[in-house]
């Protein structure tokens, strides 16, 4: 970090950018975001609508992050923590579904084994108390 | 200003940086957290999409879209809040610090009804109808009720955190007014009410401006939990209320 990079670091941190009107602006923002992603999901426009609906929440969490949780007035090194974490999580769910994806579709039986169980059990119980 | 500000951090060993930093280093395992929570979400959502949207369905959109603008509210006063500290103004600090958690009063409030209802319908995890249902609708509901109740939970410990702040924010000043005004009138002769006054006003001032200077990095690292808190929820909301 050179001087001038370290002063507008510290400018940015303690010269307090107190600006009320630009808060306004990004909580309208987010609010009709959310109105658009409410009418999107009425349309049902199906796989669609799941993509919009992440993408609509991306931008939102995006805004929220930058002007809310301050991140544009942070230094790099913030930033890149927060790109290692959300890589981390993104790494995470690929190789999750490329298991999933590939992998024979047991998941159904594990559920009917969770669950005929639990149901047994059910009427066993409920037998037992009319009896 | 500046030698003053430097001195007291040369005193006290402050360092608003390095606990931001620890702030974010918390919010990453937060956001891990959750993220393993919403993965689980994905992999069962594409194992029963049919089962999913059925169960989705049942969930009152208009009251998750109440609460989404509740906790947007609730983030812009907390943002306000850390702003009006900053500048120096500690009773609107003060002020939108309260609607702040009586928004995430609403918000829980409303969250109660809500699994209330749900509940009441026999829609919980091991209740006699549900076990009935599909595996699909077993896990969503199962879902459902780990992933808002964590938020929930969140929410609450955010409220506590910010009510806490609040309260030392409020405390100070008025002790203090006590404290000087007493401390004034043993000093100074009667009919001598301008002294009083004055010293009145600037030993308050002085206080306000230490609670100023020590209360903002806290407050702007509550404040960066409560909108880690409203960013989850800006992903649950849609995920949750609007697949049907």
């Amino acid at each position: 970090m050179d001087h001038t990079e370290t002063a507008r670091h510290d400018a940015a941190v303690t010269a307090s950018p107190v600006r009320y009107g630009s808060y306004f602006v990004v909580w309208i923002a987010l609010v009709m975001l959310t109105g658009l992603t409410v009418t999107v999901a009425g349309l049902h426009l199906a796989a669609l609508s799941v993509l919009t609906a992440v993408a609509v929440a991306s931008v939102k969490a995006f805004l929220v992050l930058n002007h809310f949780m301050h991140m544009k007035h942070e230094s790099w090194f913030f930033r890149l923590m927060l790109g290692v974490a959300i890589l981390t999580l993104a790494v995470t769910v690929l190789l999750t579904f490329t298991d999933i994806w590939y992998r024979a579709r047991t998941f159904r039986q594990a559920q009917d084994t969770l669950l005929l169980p639990l149901r047994a059990l059910r009427r066993s119980r409920t037998s037992r108390s009319l009896s | 200003m500046s030698t003053s500000i430097a001195q007291t951090a040369e005193h006290v060993h402050r360092d608003d940086v390095g606990s931001r930093l620890g702030m974010w280093l918390f919010l990453f395992s937060e956001l891990l957290l959750f993220g393993g929570l919403f993965l689980l979400y994905a992999v069962y959502r594409s194992e029963f999409p049919g089962d999913f949207h059925f169960a989705a369905a049942t969930l009152d959109t208009s009251v998750g879209t109440l609460n989404t603008l509740i906790l947007l509210t609730s983030s812009l006063t907390m943002a306000l809040a850390i702003a009006s500290l900053r500048s120096g103004s500690l009773r609107a600090s003060n002020w939108l610090l309260a609607i702040t958690v009586s928004a995430g009063a609403a918000f829980m409030v409303n969250k109660y009804f809500e699994w209330s209802a749900k509940i009441g319908h026999g829609l919980y995890p091991n209740s006699d109808e549900l076990v009935m249902r599909t595996p699909g609708e077993n896990v969503f509901y199962g879902l459902y009720y780990t992933m808002t109740g964590v938020h929930g939970m969140h929410v609450l410990i955010g409220m506590g955190v910010l009510g806490v702040l609040l309260c030392m924010q409020m405390r100070k000043p008025r002790r203090s007014t006590i404290l000087a005004g007493d401390a004034a009138r043993s000093l100074v002769l009667p009919g001598e009410r301008g002294v009083v006054s004055y010293a009145r006003i600037t030993l308050v001032y002085e206080e306000n401006a230490e609670i100023v200077e020590r209360g903002v990095p806290r407050l702007e690292n509550a404040g960066l939990y409560w909108h880690l808190v409203d960013v989850i929820w800006i992903f649950l909301f849609p995920l949750f209320y609007l697949i049907s």
